[in-house]
């Protein structure tokens, strides 16, 4: 996601969905243990900077 | 292609169950008008505790067309008031709204989400969405959906 308005209009925003906690456990082992994934991460650090991250859960 | 619009707060002590209240009633508003909204707690990383509402209009057409409806709302003015006024709490981002480009979100199935902001030039976004494209191939199989 891009801002068209307000701040940070060069930031890119990059929403990671999961079905659920365990899910988003998993699947970052998985990214971690990916050499075929790390080579895309690496390729993706030359094009941008990494700033900031979290992690959110629904509330219902 | 859709626009999203967070607000998050940060409680003051004791003040968590009145946030939570506070954007369970806006977002009651908002679903009055057609708009797709959820609450969120940050439970890691940048703003850890913080909880947010997440709105998600279809175009910039739909954010137009509610933007008026809201003004004149006098209960949704009396509730964004209390967010300005940080009455229960600091205000981290408001008044923002991010246009997707890639993918499309599905909180329904994949209701957890995890952030990650780039600092990119435009001129680089194509090298980045192709990367991404490429991301998702391999994340597919692990049932991983993101949008951009």
């Amino acid at each position: 996601m891009i801002p068209p308005l307000g701040e940070g209009l060069s930031s890119l925003h990059i929403p990671y969905q999961f079905e659920s906690l365990d899910h988003w456990g998993e699947v970052l082992d998985y990214i971690k243990n990916s050499e075929e994934m790390n080579n895309l991460i690496g390729q993706k650090n030359k094009f941008g900077s990494l700033d900031t991250g979290h992690l959110m859960i629904p509330l219902n | 292609m859709s626009i999203i619009s967070p607000t998050f707060i940060r409680p003051n002590i004791n003040n968590k169950s009145s946030v939570i209240e506070l954007f369970e009633e806006m977002k009651q508003i908002y679903h009055y008008y057609d708009v797709s909204s959820k609450v969120v707690e940050i439970i890691e990383g940048k703003n850890v505790g913080c909880f947010g509402l997440i709105r998600s209009y279809t175009d910039f057409s739909s954010l137009a067309s509610v933007l008026p409806k809201l003004r004149e709302n006098r209960r949704f003015q009396e509730l964004n008031l209390k967010i300005s006024e940080k009455q229960f709490g600091e205000t981290t981002t408001n008044g923002q709204i991010w246009l997707t480009i890639f993918g499309s979100r599905n909180w329904k199935s994949n209701p957890v989400s995890m952030v990650r902001q780039y600092s990119v030039s435009r001129n680089h976004l194509p090298d980045m969405l192709s990367i991404l494209s490429e991301i998702q191939n391999i994340l597919d199989k692990k049932r991983l959906m993101f949008w951009v």
